[in-house]
This record gives structure tokens, sequence and C-alpha cells, in this order.
């Protein structure tokens, strides 16, 4: 059978080499290749999903025989003000993150474009910060920021600039900025890198026809620069923002959502619901909640984006 | 290059340094703590440098020795944890897990892959999208019906639970760098080899792999990573304090009251080193990988 | 319970004495027949806190019983509660473990724990020996659940030197007098004369403030389980009101996230008003830590009747434990006792915590004991102590508190960050009670 099948791939034409692809044999042995992989991931997305979509409408909890409670789950934890904190806190966190992140990893690829003594070094050893397990960047930064001895009071202290340690912890709106700080660190270098990348694809024989028309530097970025990086530019802000939006590793470790509900997120207040306040059908319900959403935040990004952003990603 | 002015040099200068000090600064700054005795580390005013150089700390986590400053009056806390001393298994622990999935990334990933690639099965387009697409679900939906699962299977606290969930996570990536890869491959190569009788298995062993190893090695190592730095599931799988990995632990020692933060700093350093021996390749890889993704 | 040990620099300090007392506080009687069959393994799962110590009894336990082997998991404090509702409600192996009133009610009623006078005879017979607040923490549904690993109260400290320096001349009898000297503290420039350990994720919280609610004479909730708070004039809704306004009005407040900060804290000499564990009275009066120590002492708990929350820790025997037969539960039977029982008219490990660690007690026989009562005299007025102990009581408990104190946690939090209102703080907390209530059945 096999030998068939090679003479008949023997005829040196198009179809033939097309028919190759449909041999009875491979095309079997091409579905036992993927099934592992196709199965595995079915079973742990398909049944998870509908095992949370069960559990959001069931009372799933510790203490009770479980029990049908249709919606209940759902309209609990909409109307509850840890919701709409969690939500509030998610959408700030979201909106001073990315564009911090995305901006800072911008002018960071712009520097490193430039040639330097040292250039070298900081381009290997960004991969630090990336590198590090992100429960391990919340302690580290918790180290930076603690209230009674942190690096930084110390720091600041020693210098002269404080006289009284500030309480950076345990004041809501310090406590998100040390949040924001921590994932910027460790979300700049993959941003840089990818940002660099573009950055240097820019033709070097544009900027000399813009330095011969005298064009300021801001002038040349967004004339030249801008729309050739755009592409980039916008896949890293939609990667950073699903980043954003799905943060739980550094809030644990870091400030454990706290002080109160100032920098409980969606994901830690999913994680809470179910393991702190033992609720598993509400913890479902939150699951799904959060799933839709960023679907939904996908779905509306890419709509948003502009069309030829896509083409000229294809170019 | 082109004529710069001086002024420009200077900030340019300013810049990388401010740049140094964020990336590098805090984790240079754990290093300080991690040699500095817990008294002066703790003391207001501040004075962390009276008393020179201490190795106490990692002396502790790796032998079990007491250091003396936690045993001399003055010392402001006497509080010191046997947890930190898991640190060195945990990192065991984490990789045991991390070479597993990083396996069955190889080998199921390319497998699908090579068939995505090259093979026609009816369903194939449907299968490819449905692969990419689960990881669209944010892994906190998934976390808790996953607990639920685990749990019901009983296998809480099994590292076989988290090597299938990390290979679910990792795999879909895995499946796509290979694809890609396996398609730039000339398709004339393997169908010569084809033609001499060779099985698919036999290509993707023999003429696949070798051409595409960079890739290979690519997906392995990422996958690797990306375990070995998991936190959500493993803190919702792992309870005993054998079993957790690195991450688990570190999430648990943030918040042990009985760590002196000197003992805490060197465990951060320790735990770290194995990771950022295997950064540089993965790092190589995931820039080009997904650079190449963008430029294509 | 989770405070930071200064045993270890208490032992060098007192390398001859403390460890050569504790060494023989630990008398070697003679093993119990254990017939020399297949040893027994229990685990032990505690929350963290001394875990030298612990292991080091467990060694002298493991000497003494040759048949028994004993592991340990040990979990962070905080997260106590979720870590052992995980183990236990996935049948995690689990024997004993540390558990204490704010979760007998929830782990007995999900029928992770068995009361320990229905396995062991003795057990009932502690009733006399041990503290009334002690016992009645350790019972639900009138059936004893476990013996006391320590037991103690939530009091509070002031530094009596920075009071006399402000011209302060005896501690406050109430809260309002608490905000008046501080605010006397603040004018002469203490930035915040009162420090408060809060943090939504630590159960110590919800203990503390149970206690200053106390000193008014409050409770948390009647007899019928109906919360008290939502009246503005109860004790528990005035006291709550009082630590948000003390940081938000008088700004005389600031609080830090853990006990070990507190103690740190408490040291620099930057406060002078503290709520917590009475055994941080130690740690804050030992010379070997802390410049100020002997500045600090015990006052009454502020407030018309003065009383304080008086709570016990115990070790309790799992559900687990007991389906596992017949020789488990005679190790685990042991196991307490030797952990927590008398043994020849001793109590040597609860009297190790208290002498090393300054713990309290759960045992009215350790009060007179002459090595505790020179040990506590170090660092704490026995006297005044005494009258706050006689004036403890212990907290009435339901199935879903320690889920509740979860949520009154956040509550407690936001109103004291000024995040949110105290009357919406407290009217959420009601609202959570009355939602748990009805789904417990309560």
């Amino acid at each position: 059978m096999q030998r068939a099948t090679v003479a008949r791939d023997r005829l040196p034409v198009e179809a033939g080499r097309r028919s190759q692809r449909y041999r009875p044999g491979v095309r079997g042995t091409g579905i036992l290749m993927v099934l592992p992989v196709v199965l595995l991931v079915a079973v742990f997305t398909l049944y998870p999903f509908g095992q949370a979509l069960y559990d959001s409408m069931r009372l799933t909890s510790p203490f009770f025989p479980a029990r049908f409670v249709g919606l209940d789950n759902f309209r609990g934890v909409i109307g509850s003000t840890y919701f709409a904190d969690a939500v509030r806190v998610t959408l700030t966190f979201t909106a001073i993150a990315v564009p911090a992140t995305v901006v800072t990893s911008l002018l960071i690829a712009l520097l490193l474009n430039e040639r330097f003594v040292g250039n070298t070094a900081l381009r290997a050893g960004m991969l630090l910060p990336w590198a590090l397990p992100a429960s391990i960047t919340g302690i580290v930064w918790k180290w930076m920021f603690l209230d009674s001895w942190g690096a930084i009071n110390v720091g600041l202290y020693e210098l002269g600039v404080i006289d009284k340690y500030i309480t950076w912890l345990t004041s809501p709106r310090l406590a998100m900025m040390a949040v924001v700080i921590a994932f910027v660190w460790a979300q700049t270098p993959l941003a840089t890198a990818l940002l660099l990348v573009a950055v240097q694809g820019v033709p070097q024989d544009l900027y000399a026809a813009a330095s011969l028309d005298g064009a300021a530097a801001t002038g040349r970025f967004r004339d030249i620069t801008l729309p050739i990086i755009r592409p980039t530019l916008v896949i890293v802000a939609l990667y950073q923002i699903l980043m954003a939006f799905t943060t739980f590793d550094i809030t644990y470790a870091l400030t454990h959502g706290g002080p109160g509900t100032a920098t409980t997120m969606l994901t830690y207040f999913t994680w809470a619901e179910s393991f702190k306040m033992l609720d598993f059908g509400r913890g479902a319900s939150l699951a799904i909640l959060v799933a839709l959403s960023s679907i939904v935040v996908i779905v509306v990004l890419l709509r948003a984006m502009p069309k030829d952003a896509l083409l000229e990603e294809a170019r | 290059m082109r004529g710069e002015s001086p002024l420009r040099r200077v900030m340019l200068y300013v810049a990388a340094l401010l740049v140094a000090a964020f990336w590098f600064g805090p984790l240079l700054l754990v290093g300080v703590a991690s040699l500095v005795p817990d008294g002066n580390l703790l003391s207001f005013p501040p004075r962390w440098f009276d008393d020179g150089i201490f190795f106490g700390n990692y002396e502790y986590i790796l032998t079990g020795t007491l250091p003396e400053t936690y045993l001399q009056p003055g010392a402001l806390r006497g509080a010191i944890s046997q947890e930190v001393r898991f640190v060195p298994r945990s990192m065991l622990n984490s990789a045991i897990v991390a070479t597993g999935v990083a396996l069955t990334n190889i080998v199921l990933g390319s497998l699908a892959a090579y068939a995505f690639a090259r093979l026609r099965f009816p369903g194939r387009a449907a299968a490819f999208n449905f692969v990419l697409a689960s990881r669209l679900l944010p892994a906190i939906a998934l976390a808790v019906p996953y607990y639920a699962i685990v749990s019901r299977f009983g296998l809480l606290n099994s590292r076989w639970a988290l090597l299938l969930i990390y290979s679910v996570l990792t795999l879909p990536f895995t499946t796509l760098i290979l694809t890609l890869n396996f398609r730039a491959v000339p398709e004339a190569i393997d169908e010569a080899a084809q033609i001499e009788g060779a099985s698919p298995l036999r290509v993707l062993w023999d003429i696949m792999l070798p051409l595409a190893l960079p890739a290979v090695v690519g997906v392995g190592l990422f996958s690797f990573m990306l375990s070995y730095s998991e936190f959500l599931f493993a803190l919702l799988i792992l309870t005993g304090s054998e079993t957790k990995t690195l991450p688990v632990l570190f999430g648990s020692l943030s918040t042990n009251r009985d760590v002196a933060w000197g003992l805490l700093t060197a465990s951060i350093i320790l735990g770290s080193l194995p990771t950022l021996v295997l950064v540089a390749p993965v790092w190589r890889f995931m820039v080009r990988g997904l650079t190449a993704g963008a430029e294509r | 319970m989770k405070p930071h040990p200064l045993r270890m620099t208490r032992r060098t300090f007192a390398a001859g004495g403390l460890g050569a007392m504790s060494a023989a506080f630990l008398p070697r009687i003679g093993p119990h027949a254990v017939s020399a069959q297949e040893s027994v393994d229990l685990n032990f799962h505690i929350w963290q806190y001394g875990v030298e110590t612990v292991q080091d009894n467990i060694k002298r336990f493991e000497e003494l019983y040759p048949g028994v082997k004993v592991s340990l998991s040990d979990v962070p404090w905080n997260s106590y509660h979720e870590e052992t509702v995980n183990r236990l409600r996935s049948k995690t192996a689990t024997d004993v473990i540390y558990n204490g009133g704010d979760w007998l009610e929830e782990f007995a009623t999900a029928g992770w724990v068995v009361p320990l006078e229905d396995h062991f005879d003795w057990a009932k017979g502690y009733q006399d020996k041990v503290f009334a607040f002690a016992w009645q923490d350790m019972t639900f549904n009138d059936k004893v659940y476990g013996l006391p690993y320590y037991a103690d109260t939530i009091t509070f400290m002031y530094n009596e030197q920075l009071l006399k320096d402000a011209g302060i001349a005896a501690p406050p009898q109430t809260w309002e007098e608490v905000t008046e000297q501080s605010l006397a503290l603040k004018a002469k420039g203490m930035e915040f004369p009162f420090l408060y350990v809060l943090a939504q994720d630590l159960p110590t919280v919800s203990e503390a403030f149970v206690s200053t609610v106390f000193g008014r004479g409050g409770e948390l909730i009647d007899e019928n389980n109906e919360p008290l708070w939502t009246d503005p004039n109860s004790p528990a809704a005035k006291q709550f009101k009082w630590f948000a306004d003390a940081r938000n009005v008088d700004k005389i407040l600031t609080f830090v996230s853990n006990e070990t900060d507190a103690v740190g804290a408490m040291s620099t000499g930057q406060h002078a008003f503290v709520v917590f564990y009475n055994y941080h009275l130690a740690e804050l009066n030992d010379a070997a830590r802390s410049d100020r120590a002997g500045q600090f002492k015990i006052a009454l708990m502020p407030g018309e009747t003065h009383e304080c929350y008086g709570f016990a820790k115990f070790y309790n025997l799992t559900k687990m434990a007991a389906d596992r037969g017949p020789e488990v539960v005679n190790a685990a039977g042991q196991f307490i006792q030797y952990f927590a029982g008398e043994i020849d008219g001793q109590y040597p490990i609860a009297k190790r915590w208290a002498v090393e660690n300054g713990l309290g007690f759960g045992t009215k026989a350790l009060f007179d004991d002459p090595d505790v009562r020179t040990a506590y005299s170090k660092w704490i007025d026995v006297d005044k102590w005494t009258e706050q102990l006689n004036l403890a009581r212990a907290q009435r408990h339901t199935p879903w508190q320690g889920i509740w104190n979860e949520f009154f946690r956040l509550e407690h939090v936001k109103a004291v960050a000024g995040e949110t209102s105290v009357e919406d703080a407290l009217q959420a907390a009601a609202d959570n009670w009355n939602e748990l209530k009805k789904q417990f059945g309560g």
C-alpha cells in the first residue's frame, strides 16, 4: 500500500503533490498526531468551562449540600460593592499601568536605539526583571516600599529628602502606585525589546532625508518612526492590556489586595471569593464574568484597532 | 554619527542611568539586604552598613546553621522561619514540573505541529483554531473549575495535575510556533524523503526536528520558564510544604511573619539564580520569534 | 499565635538559665507501654509560630513514644483559615490541628473536626483546671473539642515614659481619654500616638477589634446571633467609629499590617498606645530587642467595663484521624495529652511557651507556678495583668464567623483607610452577616 502511494506521488504534476497529503494512511496519521494536543486542550478548557457554568448556578460551599440556585450567584456578585470596587480598581489599574508601560518602553527603546557606552549591558540586563517569577517580583517591590524599613524610605531618609517614613503600602493611592510600578518594572523589558526591533526597522535613509529637510527630532519621530512602528505599538498595547487586566501574582505578594480593597482587582477578587470566602459558586460566576469580559475586551480592541494597522502588519 | 551636541550626549547618559537604576536597582538592593544582619536592616534611624558584610542568611538556607546575629542580644527581631530552608527543595520541585512540561511540549507539540503544517485531514483548520483560541480564556476563569476537578480526582497536591495544566497552557503557543517553523522548511526536502518511503513520523524525526531545532529548543525552554514561574494554579493545587514550587513558596514567605527580611532577600537571590542561567537563550528565542511574527 | 518568637534571642541570652530550666520542665516519664508494632504516622498541622520550638517538642514526644512518628505541616498565620479548609476539604492527611474559637464552629459544622470528649475519657476532666473563657472557646454544642496550646488576652498597652514626658500621669480609662491623650501627645510632636495592627488578611484584626468592644462592655452579636452593631449607639458601632475617626478626623492613628512590624514600630518610640496580644508585651520589654524595654506597661482595656477578649488556641482532633481507627486515635490522644495535658502534675509544653515566649496559658495551675511568675514579672505588672485576666471573657461564636470575619476585616480596613463611610461599612458588614446567617440556617 505504501508502495502504491509512493508510486502515485512520483507523478510530477501539481495534482500529485496535493493528493500526496490526502493519502488515506497519512490522513489517519494526521488525526492521530494532533489528537493528544487537541484532546488535552479540549478536556482542560471545555470541561472546566462547563464545570464553571454548572457551579455558577449552584450553591457550592464546603458547608452545605449543593443545590441549584439559578442566577442568584451572578446577582449576588454583581450587586456586591466588592465587585464594583474590583471593577473600578481593575479599570483604574489598567488605565494607568498600560500607558505607563507602553510609553516607558517606547522611550527606552528609542534610547537603546542610540549609540552609547553601556548600551549592550542594558540590553542584556533587561532580562533580569523579565525573568523573575512574578511572586518574587512582588516581594522585591515589597522590600522597596515597605513602610517601616523599606529601601525607598531608608534611601530617601538618608538623602535627607524625608524625615518621616512614607506609608506607601497602607495608603490606598500610594499602594496602587506601588503595584503599578512593580507591574511596569516587570513588563517593560519584553515591550522594550519588541519596540526596539520595530524602531531598528526604520530605514536610515528616511532619517537622512528628513535631516536634509531640517526636521526636528520630535517631527522626525511623529512623521517617520511612529507610522512604521505603529503595528508593533498596537500589539504591545494589546498584550499589556490583557496582562494588566489579569494581574494576580504581583498584588498577591505585594499588597494582598489592600489596604482594604484599594488594590483588589477582579482576578484577586475571584480568588478571594472562592478561597477566602469559600463560596465556590460565586467564585465560578465571577470567573465566567471575567472570562466573558476579557473576551469582550479583546474583540472590542481588535475592532477599534485601525484596519490598516493589521494590514501593515501583514506586509 | 550625525554631529551630536554635547548636551544631547549628557541627556542620553542620564537617561541610560535612570533606566539602569530602575531595572537593576531593586534587585541590587535585595542583594545588599541579603548581606546585612537583620538588626541593622530594621534599625531606625537606619544603619545598614555598620557591621560589615554578612553571609549568615545564605548559610542558614543552605545548611541550617543559625546565623549568630539572630542569637545576639540587640537584634531587633528573633524571627527566623524554617520555611526558607525549603527554598532549594522548591527550586527542585519547580524544575521537575517544568522539565516535564517542556518535554511534553516538545513531543506532543511537534507531533501536532507537523500534522498541521504538512498533512491534510478533516477538521484540520478547526482543530488548529480551537487550540489557539483556547488561550483566550483568562487563567483565573479556569482556576476555580480546575481546582474543583483536580480535587475530585484526588490530584490535589500532586505534580501530575500541575504538569497537565501547564501543558495545556503552553501547548497552544508551542503548536503555533512549531507549525510556522515547519512550514518554513521547503516542502521539497520532506517530499523527497517521502518518496523514499519514509513515514510522517520518520520525516518529522529525521528531517523536520533537526531543521527546526532552534525553534524546538526554544519552545521547550519557553514552556519550562513559564511553568517554573507559574503561581496561580500552583497556589491552588499544592498544599504541602514538600511539594510547593518556588513561586508558591515565595507567595507564602511574603506573608510569613516569622521570616526575617535578611533571609527573605537571600532566598530571592538563591531562587532567582536558575532562572537567570536559563533566561538568555529563552529571551533570544522569544524576541526573535515574536518580532518575526510581527514582521511577517 | 503567630508573633515572632523572641525565643532565639532569649535562649542565648539566658542560655544557661531558661534553657536548662525548660529541659527540667520536661520530665522523662517512662514510655507508656507502646508495643513494638509498626509505627503510627501523625500529621500535625499548625500556623507558623516558633516552628523550631514545636519541632523540638515533637522530637521529645517521639523519644517518649517511639511508636509514633509526627510530621509537621506549617502554614502562614494569615492564610491559615483557607489553607486548612482546603486541606480538610480535600482530605489531605491531617490528624491534629491548631484551632481557635472563631473557626471551631465552622470546622465542626463541616464535619472536619471531632469532639475530644467523644474519644477520650480524660478530656472532660480538664474543665475545672482550665480558665472558663478558654474552656468556652474550645466548646461547641456543649462538647469540648480541644486542650489549650495557649490561652491569652488581647490587651491595651502604653509607653509609660512617653506619657510621663508629656505630663500625662495615668493611662487612659476610656476611649475618649485615649483620644484626648493622643491629641495632647500629638500637640507635643508625636505624629501618630495610637498604633493599630490592621490588614484585611490578618485574623488577629477581628480579635483585637472584639477586645476593644468588650472594653466598652459590648458584644458583636446577641444570644440569637443577631448583629448588634446596626445600632449606632451600640458599643460595637461606637468602637468601629472610634477607629475610623482616630485615623480620619483626629489623625492620631496609623496602622501596620502585622504584629512584627508593630513591635518594631513601638520600639522606635514613635507611638504611645497599641492593642494586641498580651505576649507582645514580653517582646516590647525584652532588653535584648529594644532600647525602650521596660517602658511598656499594660493598662486595663479602656471603656466602661474594662473587659477584654480572652481566647484559647487549641489542639483539635480531625475527623480524618478519627476515621483512621483506634490506633491512630490513641496516638493522637497521647500527642495531645503530651502537648497540652497534665504530666506528673506539670504542664511542660504550655509552661515552656509561657516562660520562653510569654504566651498566655489556659491552665489555672500555671498561674501560680513560680517559674512562670518569675518569667512574667520581668515584662508585665503581674497584679494589673491578673486584674485584666479576671475581666477576660470569651466571645459568642457562630459557624459562619470565620467567613464573615474575612468580610468584616475588609470593611474595617476600608473605613479606617477612609475609603468608605463608617455607616456604609457597618451596613455592609450587617448585610453580609445576615446573608451568611440565612445560608447557615442560624
